[in-house]
């Protein structure tokens, strides 16, 4: 799973948001480090959707503009959970691993300033 | 740029399901000032990358993919050299010049053959004249007149096969003639002229190739996603498939073509053009027969029945394969509980 559809998915697990919720919430969910553009949600949402991982929740128009909201489906949320273990497990090997590091001070160091 | 114009980038399928909340999001993202020049620009060349994704998790879609797009360069090179068949320059009238080679040395023989591309005349040479001595009378009479001649070589009669001949080659404007005047019997004088091929020829080849990837790999692309979603999945699959199968072969044989006369544009005096595979060559009539065995690959007409065949099949395929719920909007999964 690539680092944007994560974070989509993330975005949509606690509550159906719109396109433009979905970007927001992805920027502040990455730190504004993956910023998403229409052009390439859209594609990826279609995407998400052909594989069950989200539905359309419901539709509304504002200002006469078309809104549809999406919603987490279960198969999602259970590809998200299965990843972010996935991810988890990663995260403590690294930590582990650096923990191991010759020089324990400055593993150690190196974790406390990853985490600040 | 209108609306319609920014989602014409996208693929169909993405235009149906969400255009209208594209431009929506668009403008949110922009705020108050609204969307820029770059904005918009950006969102066109999003949905032209778009259109070259493949739907995840499908690695046939993607054999199909590269198989299309295989088959997409060698037709675009086949249309590129076509085209560019056309840029050869005529060849001159073969009496005329033929006339200004022998001069009063030989007799010309009535019913040159003339095509645009090439000519062939044969004349008679006078008994009382040496060949060697006539052909350097020509060479002088064709400079003379502004064509670039080769010195004139005597070759051949040594063999017991082929006559001796004194011979030479003379350009002008785009045509090589070559002049042989033979120790026969006959006294036979052959005056050839042949198009040379035009700078443009490779170009257009190359380019009509590119074109031709390019647009290979986006039939492909959206014609997989189309499969994807149709009710008849397997049967227009399949039939994308046999489509697929069937132009593999004429491309392979292009493909022959391409590797082997775009370097070398001469093929036993005569000029080579890579969509020979396809059809009827300007300067080779024998290769437009139907051959059926080993020669495949020198057979237009069977190639062009399988790119026919295959074009038919692919069609096909895109007819069956319908979206599943074309005439529901939005066109897209929704929670059961809601729909």
């Amino acid at each position: 799973m690539q680092e944007p559809t994560f974070l989509i998915l993330t975005a949509l697990a606690a509550q159906p948001l719109h396109g433009y919720g979905i970007i927001q919430s992805v920027a502040v969910l990455s730190d504004d480090e993956v910023k998403l553009r229409p052009g390439t949600l859209y594609g990826a949402l279609d995407r998400l959707a052909d594989q069950g991982l989200i539905t359309v929740d419901r539709e509304e128009a504002v200002d006469g503009r078309l809104r549809r909201y999406y919603r987490l489906s279960d198969s999602g949320a259970a590809a998200l959970s299965a990843q972010a273990e996935r991810l988890h497990r990663h995260a403590t090997a690294a930590e582990t691993q650096l923990r191991r590091r010759p020089g324990l001070a400055g593993g150690a160091a190196f974790l406390a300033g990853g985490a600040a | 740029m209108s609306d319609g114009l920014l989602l014409a980038a996208f693929p169909a399928r993405l235009r149906r399901r969400h255009g209208a909340e594209l431009i929506t999001t668009m403008v949110e993202v922009a705020g108050p000032a609204g969307p820029t020049r770059a904005d918009r620009w950006r969102l066109v060349l999003d949905g032209l990358r778009e259109r070259f994704r493949l739907p995840p998790g499908r690695p046939l879609a993607v054999v199909a993919a590269v198989l299309a797009l295989l088959v997409g360069g060698a037709l675009g090179a086949a249309a590129g050299s076509w085209i560019g068949m056309w840029t050869f320059p005529a060849v001159p009238a073969a009496t005329p010049v033929a006339n200004q080679a022998i001069g009063s040395d030989a007799t010309l023989d009535p019913h040159p053959t003339q095509e645009r591309l090439w000519m062939s005349a044969a004349a008679r040479l006078d008994p009382a004249l040496d060949p060697t001595v006539s052909a350097g009378r020509a060479r002088e009479r064709l400079t003379a007149a502004g064509w670039t001649a080769s010195p004139v070589v005597v070759s051949g009669g040594t063999d017991g096969v082929h006559f001796r001949r004194a011979a030479f080659d003379a350009e002008k404007s785009g045509t090589r003639l070559e002049v042989t005047a033979y120790y026969d019997e006959d006294r036979l004088v052959e005056i050839d002229g042949r198009s040379m091929r035009p700078a443009s020829y490779v170009p257009l080849v190359i380019g009509g190739m590119a074109l031709g990837l390019l647009a290979g790999w986006l039939v492909a692309a959206a014609l997989t996603y189309r499969i994807g979603g149709a009710r008849r999945r397997r049967m227009s699959a399949v039939t994308a498939g046999a489509g697929l199968a069937l132009l593999l072969l004429p491309a392979g044989s292009i493909y022959l073509y391409l590797f082997h006369f775009l370097p070398n544009h001469e093929s036993e005096g005569w000029n080579e053009f890579v969509h020979r595979a396809l059809a009827y060559s300007p300067v080779q009539s024998s290769a437009d027969s139907l051959n059926l065995g080993l020669g495949w690959t020198d057979s237009p007409w069977l190639n062009k029945g399988l790119v026919i065949a295959g074009f038919v099949a692919v069609a096909a395929a895109t007819i069956i394969a319908r979206p599943a719920h074309p005439s529901q909007e939005p066109d897209f999964p929704t929670d059961p509980q809601i729909a």
